[in-house]
């Protein structure tokens, strides 16, 4: 996994700071701490910008335990080929640091000086942290615009990359702390570095906190992975229903007849719409319709009550509940006349529910009609109903 | 639900008839405030509204998101409106590979320009969009993603966002739809 830097930007910034640096130096702000630029914050704050973005290109390291401002051991690297992030250089800095510390036992030998190898040493471990904290940044970038991709091939491609590369860079945190705790004993209590077991401490704390992260972010981009093969398989589906429809095949060899047949029902009330919208004659007679085919009905209303028309004649029947069922025929006999809407329709021997249904109907469909009294209220089969008349 | 306060409902029971009627969705993401409130005054009364339609020989059915009203006693579907989903085979394959993020779960809001941008560099999409002779005519890749925009608001799968021109939502009843080929099987 590669990140690119802009190299017109990265120049840019590197001649803001060569200047800035020179400033200070002249300006007599920057001290030297064995051979090394020493950089306070505090005392130099016009060049605190520049050094900040020389540190998050990583040409600079900032040592938190020495406080010191050190040149990064990547900078020529990245001068060589503007890469940002690679999980495979946590590898290589395990190997440097092995290569290192075989350095160091020479010299111990010897009896000389290895201070500038522990230096080093603390660098790789600074830059092991960084390398994990900008690969965890990369990737959860990566992720958030693989997943707004709209392409399907293209993010599904991207996205199996993306696991690829967390679950490589999982891998590598979790070597890394196994090195840690191969090699922690010989820094601590062989050496006796107080600097070296800092930076050991600050990165085992980093990868601590990490870990669960980044599992977690793999648990999470499995899961959707998982869903964007079903979705694949949709898409398939859809491609093959498309040939079977486009090969006139559709009907002879799949079951879409029969899925589409559950729609009858709401298709129904879709085909009145175009032709028969707001027809109360239509709606009571698919009503009737509905009553004629003896309607199904749940366990729990059989309970309540059987409805007397399912077992009269058919043609009463049918002349029955036209009459009771329209709406517009009881308005017309309710507007003839003087009494409330449900003394009016007392007197039409219905049972509770078409009682109900008719009384709800009515005031609904003819509202702007009627004159409606909260304050009166009239009862009815134990039912508590608003008076109702005719306006005017 | 007392039915004297009835009146104080009329507003919802009237959207809810209008839903019924027609064969309309009511959708709980839906950009109407009244259909909003209708959903919600559905989902706290369910079962009285149930009861109420019963008798009149309808069906609440309640989905994931949404709520339509089914008429008991159909046995045949008429054969244009088996067609006219069908063509859904075309139009959620469409949409599908447009932007694979469009469906009932996520509503969006999508935004017509970036479907024609997208429409626009994509062959395989635009042969796909001309070969679907059951939109109006259309003669740019704008006006194909719009008769494909129109044809879900009539249909009752989307809804335009107030006065943003050319945004859309995909309302949770495109779950319908989804559902519809998710049943299907076919020999290979």
């Amino acid at each position: 996994m590669i990140t690119t830097i802009n190299p017109k930007e990265f120049i840019k910034v590197q001649n803001d700071a060569k200047e800035a640096i020179i400033e200070a130096h002249v300006k007599g702000s920057i001290e030297y701490t064995e051979g090394v630029s020493y950089y306070d914050s505090n005392k130099n704050k016009d060049l605190s910008p520049s050094i900040e973005k020389l540190i998050d290109f990583n040409v600079f390291d900032y040592d938190e335990y020495s406080y010191s401002l050190l040149l990064s051991d990547d900078y020529n690297a990245h001068l060589k080929t503007y890469t940002d992030v690679n999980i495979k250089d946590i590898e290589d800095k395990q190997k440097i640091i092995k290569k290192l510390i075989r350095d160091i036992n020479i010299k111990r030998k010897d009896v000389n000086d290895y201070s500038s190898e522990t230096k080093k040493i603390n660098s790789v471990f600074r830059s092991i942290k960084k390398i994990i904290y900008r690969a965890i940044e990369s990737l959860n970038e990566k992720e958030m615009k693989f997943k707004a991709e709209v392409n399907f091939e293209v993010k599904r491609a991207n996205l199996y990359d993306c696991k690829a590369d967390l679950t490589a860079l999982s891998e590598a945190v979790n070597n890394t702390d196994k090195f840690l705790i191969e090699y922690k004993p010989y820094f601590v209590d062989e050496l006796g570095n107080d600097s070296v077991s800092f930076h050991i401490n600050q990165l085992a704390h980093h990868i601590h906190v990490v870990r669960e992260n980044i599992s977690k972010t793999l648990n999470e981009l499995s899961r959707y992975l998982i869903h964007i093969e079903k979705e694949a398989k949709k898409i398939e589906k859809l491609n093959h229903l498309y040939k079977l429809k486009i090969n006139g095949e559709l009907f002879e060899k799949s079951n879409i007849e029969s899925v589409l047949f559950r729609l009858k029902n709401i298709a129904a009330p879709i085909k009145v719409k175009t032709q028969y919208k707001n027809d109360d004659e239509l709606i009571a007679s698919i009503v009737l319709l509905a009553k004629e085919n003896n309607i199904a009905v749940n366990e729990d209303m059989q309970k309540e009550e059987k409805r007397p028309e399912a077992i009269k004649p058919y043609q009463d029947k049918e002349v029955k509940q036209r009459m009771l069922l329209s709406t517009k025929k009881v308005y017309k006999g309710f507007i003839k006349q003087d009494k409330d809407l449900a003394t009016f329709l007392k007197q039409k021997d219905l049972d509770k529910k078409q009682f109900l249904s008719i009384f709800i109907r009515m005031t609904l469909q003819y509202n702007k009609f009627l004159a409606i009294s909260k304050n009166e209220i009239i009862e009815h089969k134990g039912i508590k109903m608003p008076y109702i008349t005719k306006r005017g | 639900m007392d039915l004297s306060q009835l009146y104080e409902y009329k507003d919802i029971f009237q959207v809810i008839e209008d839903c019924r009627i027609n064969g309309k969705f009511i959708n709980e993401n839906s950009t109407d405030f009244k259909t909003k409130e209708a959903y919600n005054f559905v989902l706290q009364y369910k079962q009285d509204v149930r009861d109420y339609y019963r008798i009149i020989g309808y069906t609440l059915v309640t989905d994931t998101g949404f709520f339509y009203f089914i008429i008991d006693g159909y046995e045949t579907i008429p054969k244009p409106y088996i067609n006219n989903y069908i063509d859904y085979i075309d139009m959620y394959r469409f949409l599908k590979l447009l932007n694979s993020n469009i469906g009932s779960s996520d509503g969006g809001p999508f935004s017509a320009s970036d479907m024609e941008s997208r429409l626009n560099v994509d062959i395989e999409l635009q042969t796909m969009i001309n070969k679907m002779n059951f939109l109006n005519k259309r003669s740019t890749n704008r006006e194909a993603i719009d008769s494909i925009i129109a044809r879900l608001k009539r249909d009752g799968f989307a809804e335009s966002i107030g006065n943003k021109e050319g945004q859309f939502l995909i309302l949770r009843s495109f779950k319908f739809i989804e559902d519809t080929i998710e049943e299907v099987e076919y020999d290979l």
